[in-house]
């Protein structure tokens, strides 16, 4: 993401070495021509690295500059996964927020956060709304199997999507970065421990156990 | 901000920042303003239609090495719509950027 991100600023810095070799090439160019040179190589780059970042940086916009100042390796999106107890433990925020999700209803505080995600599709393969999915016997099975539902609907049918913005005209490519459920496991494992086992394990377990098996 | 402000402010950066210098060196080649005119304006069209397609190709060629996959883009700005926009992926697009 980092290396998506900040590329049309390293094209920036060499489209004004074209423009300085162009200008040492030929000293003379017609008027019309020079200034076209001037416009496409000089003036464009620092216009494009000033919009965004004074866009991003002083406006509060959410483009390039906003994800790389931010210091984060995920787009800093308030619907992102990092905004809220989502990543400071999944356990207890599965648990805070388990009847809504393992009832199949988006809760109200999830509507902004999780407007899109609709269990109802993934009832035909984790069961009914309602019912839990059969998780490991731990205190946290319950929130594994929430939590494994959630990686696999936001991975494969609303996938953890960043951005790369170019703030003043709004133009915009979205990815989708393939490891995400790996790369939350990974967090959460760091984060959180389960007594005897980690989460990690619990929600790997419950992953192979409803979504890689055929 | 509104998207509307954002490109109200790169109208006036580009006023700033392109525009201003691109007129004090057409003045001093000594070209005459019927000319000036005719050049900004031809600049304009010229800087605008690459610049955000470059722009984000700089983006999609870059993550495409780093192994993203695209799932949607909007290249060409959006004037009153998204007709430009490619949706790659099942789901609406107003999933996108919602959902985690």
């Amino acid at each position: 993401m980092l290396l998506s991100t900040q590329a049309p600023y390293s094209t920036d810095g060499l489209i004004i070495l074209l423009g300085l070799f162009l200008f040492r090439w030929r000293s003379r160019f017609t008027p019309f021509v020079g200034a076209l040179i001037l416009t496409e190589t000089f003036l464009r780059s620092v216009y494009d690295v000033a919009i965004n970042y004074s866009l991003d940086a002083i406006f509060g916009g959410v483009g390039d500059f906003r994800f790389l100042l931010s210091g984060t390796r995920v787009w800093p999106s308030k619907f992102a996964p990092g905004s809220s107890c989502f990543w400071a433990c999944p356990a207890r925020c599965a648990r805070s927020h388990s009847p809504s999700l393992t009832a199949g209803v988006s809760a109200d505080h999830h509507r902004g956060e999780f407007a899109s995600f609709r269990p109802r599709d993934d009832a035909i393969k984790f069961g009914r709304p309602g019912v839990r999915p059969a998780g490991p016997k731990s205190g946290f099975s319950t929130s594994s199997g929430t939590l494994a539902r959630l990686i696999s609907y936001c991975d494969k049918r609303t996938p953890w999507v960043e951005k790369n913005q170019c703030s003043a005209w709004n133009t915009r490519i979205y990815w989708q970065t393939s490891g995400s459920a790996i790369r939350a496991i990974d967090r959460w494992r760091r984060r959180c421990s389960i007594s005897g086992r980690t989460i990690s394990e619990s929600v790997t377990e419950t992953l192979s156990r409803t979504i890689l098996a055929p | 901000m509104t998207d509307q402000a954002r490109s109200l402010l790169g109208s006036l950066g580009y006023f700033l920042l392109i525009v201003v210098p691109v007129l004090a060196y057409l003045r001093k080649r000594a070209e005459t303003n019927q000319r000036i005119v005719r050049d900004t304006f031809v600049l304009w069209i010229l800087w605008y239609l690459p610049y955000a397609p470059v722009h984000e190709g700089c983006h999609f060629v870059a993550g495409s090495l780093a192994g993203m996959h695209l799932k949607s883009h909007q290249f060409i700005p959006p004037f009153g719509g998204e007709i430009s926009s490619t949706a790659t992926s099942p789901g609406s697009r107003a999933n996108y950027g919602r959902c985690c």
